[in-house]
């Protein structure tokens, strides 16, 4: 155990140095694995067998549709169908940026691509109409999060490959969630701007004149919208496996794309393809990686010892939530949601089992909090992604955002926790969990 | 090395406002990261050998994509065969991982060539000095070398024992090895491109001192 906590200790100092996440782990596991004196050439085989699983195969499938959608040309297509609804309302654009996010995030399934491609076009926009630069890249840093939440959700296929769970259902526990918590910020967005005489709102326009926009920007969206619908309705029919609803999203988005928006070219299309190579490149490095430092937790059995001292520690399972709760907050401030993901469930998964807690329930909590972690500094890759695109200094979006987080985020991961309906009613309706 | 100065006020972005004068930026700029690939010109042989490597990488970026693009017209195809007519064909699944393994591993060394792999830290929030920051970055290059050379090894010592071993794949009985050996090359391609990335850090720190001993 004591080589375990040095080797982690020796893991964060690395991350804070920026060292890429995939190698520091490569280094912990090194050290772990001549430290307790086990054979460090065992961990390849499995680090290979595991990451070449066909359940993985949804990953580099799902980020490709994604961004051959985004190449395609949707982001504007969304924020102009979303606004029709709430455009003319003081703040609406605010919400206009949540929602758009969220749908954004059913359709690529990643918070740096929604950033990238809402944020591009939201955080200008709104500092046009008179949003305070902080707020309105606070509001696109907090939103991407959504991306995590609605499935597709790349880290839930990890958490799910890794755990040994359905992915299906790992995906459908977040959906509740997801959706409160976009709530939850268009909320707080209101209040926060209630008094801000410098919004400049549309002016109102007839109803039908509304109905008409509403209309035409719907038809524009049509395509773009109707595709989380394929991969979920695919899933959870029972049609397809998450692998095979990733190639036929991949393909739909390639059709919509090319022969509807007319967005895509092939040379965009090899690009974006490309792309999402990388994306997956930098994915599966930190999965490989990963893969080798819990193995040979696993072989030492450290994810027992860990289960053991925090039973310990209290029989009171709302206290030892609670502080699993820490646990997830803090990995989600210095590592990524992938490595979260799988850390969560190699190290923190029969902890959780032990105290009752469905496998279902905790994979939402997982998701919850990690997103809490990806913009909660010190290492907050979503927040400085958001910053990069308004270019502002930190002093001028922290408070902002912490209040986003501390009114919207953390009290929608304690919902989350202590009340298991809202992440398992989905899996239990639509999948039949027990 | 000629950058961009980012030393000077910036384009106003609020409504009303001049110029943002930013301290932060002013007082202590991080340094840009360095890649494999050098933002500076080279000369000799370092520069012919450049040549080679972009020809290197622009072939493993168009293997990507051809393998990305396999593997999503292998796995449609399943889908029309499984429940279009009812004759799932499984020798695809195998196919599919092997694409699936050519996409990853070759991956892995692109993103280690264009400096594409997901960190995060706090460098460059506690630290202000340029040189520090970079000769740190250089640290992380070679523990990154370190570990990659030991599982590397290990990787590719892996994938010759199955290529060795002659085992076949359990459907369309190929050799196992042509799965394995995508780890061969996605550890040499990326041992590589970090070497590169540390030799480059290491100019980019010799450059940076001889600049300030110009300005003294």
């Amino acid at each position: 155990m004591l080589i375990f906590a040095i080797a982690i200790a020796l893991i964060v100092v690395l991350l804070l140095l920026e060292m890429p996440i995939a190698f520091a782990f490569g280094i912990g596991a090194l050290v772990f694995g001549i430290g307790t004196g086990s054979n460090i050439s065992f961990l390849i085989p499995y680090a290979y067998q595991t990451t070449t699983s066909f359940a993985l195969l949804a990953l580099p499938l799902f980020v490709l549709a994604g961004t051959i959608m985004a190449e395609g040309g949707i982001s504007n297509r969304l924020l102009d169908f979303v606004n029709a609804f709430v455009g003319r309302i003081k703040g609406g654009l605010g919400a206009v940026t949540i929602v758009t996010c969220a749908l954004f995030g059913a359709i690529s399934g990643s918070s740096s691509a929604a950033i990238a491609a809402i944020g591009q076009i939201m955080i200008p926009r709104m500092v046009k109409e008179g949003y305070p630069v902080g707020h309105a890249t606070a509001l696109v840093a907090c939103s991407s999060v959504l991306a995590l939440m609605i499935p597709p959700s790349i880290p839930m296929i990890v958490f799910a490959v890794t755990g040994g769970l359905s992915v299906g259902a790992a995906f459908l526990s977040t959906v509740i969630p997801g959706i409160m918590l976009a709530l939850l910020y268009i909320i707080l967005n209101f209040v926060f701007l209630r008094n801000n005489d410098e919004i400049q709102v549309e002016p109102k326009l007839p109803m039908a004149e509304v109905r008409v926009k509403i209309f035409r920007s719907g038809k524009e969206a049509f395509w773009a919208l109707l595709m989380p619908l394929i991969i979920l309705g695919t899933i959870y029919g029972g049609i397809a496996t998450p692998t095979e609803a990733a190639a036929i999203a991949l393909v739909y988005a390639a059709v919509v794309g090319f022969f509807i928006y007319r967005g895509l070219t092939p040379a965009s299309f090899w690009k974006g393809t490309i792309q999402a190579a990388i994306t997956t490149g930098s994915i599966i490095t930190v999965l490989f990686f990963l893969f080798m430092m819990s193995r040979s937790m696993v072989l030492q059995q450290v994810p027992g010892q860990i289960a053991d001292l925090l039973l310990n520690l209290s029989e009171n399972k709302i206290l030892l939530l609670l502080l699993i709760n820490l646990v997830l907050l803090l990995m989600g401030m210095i590592v990524d949601d992938i490595s979260g993901s799988v850390l969560a469930a190699v190290v923190l998964l029969p902890v959780v089992t032990e105290l009752g807690v469905h496998p279902i329930h905790f994979a939402a909590i997982v998701g919850t909090n990690l997103g809490l972690g990806n913009v909660s500094p010190p290492c907050a890759p979503m927040l400085y992604m958001a910053a990069g695109v308004s270019k502002i200094t930190l002093d001028r979006y922290i408070g902002i955002t912490l209040k986003f987080l501390c009114l919207g985020h953390l009290p929608m991961v304690l919902l989350v926790t202590f009340l298991p309906e809202l992440s398992l009613f989905l899996p239990k309706m639509l999948m039949g969990i027990q | 090395m000629e950058r961009e100065s980012k030393q000077h006020p910036r384009d106003p972005v609020e409504r009303g406002a001049s110029f943002i004068y930013d301290p932060e930026v002013t007082v202590a700029e991080p340094p840009e990261h360095v890649t494999a690939v050098p933002e500076w010109d080279v000369s000799g042989g370092y520069a012919a050998f450049l040549k080679i490597e972009k020809l290197y990488a622009k072939l493993l970026a168009h293997g990507l994509a051809l393998f990305s693009i396999c593997l999503a017209v292998l796995m449609f195809a399943q889908v029309v065969l499984r429940y279009g007519l009812n004759s799932p064909f499984v020798g695809i699944e195998e196919m599919a991982l092997l694409f699936g393994a050519w996409i990853y591993f070759p991956a892995m060394a692109y993103v280690s060539r264009q400096g594409e792999h997901i960190h995060g830290g706090i460098l460059t929030l506690v630290v202000s000095s340029p040189k520090i920051v970079q000769t740190v970055r250089l640290i992380m290059t070679l523990l990154s070398i370190v570990a990659c050379a030991v599982f590397g090894y290990f990787a590719i010592k892996y994938a010759f024992f199955e290529i060795e071993k002659g085992r076949l794949s359990s459907y369309l009985r190929w050799p196992k090895g042509i799965w394995s050996f995508s780890l061969v090359i996605g550890f040499a391609g990326t041992l590589l491109a970090l070497l590169m990335q540390a030799a480059n850090q290491f100019i980019d720190i010799r450059m940076m001192q001889s600049k300030g001993a110009e300005q003294c």
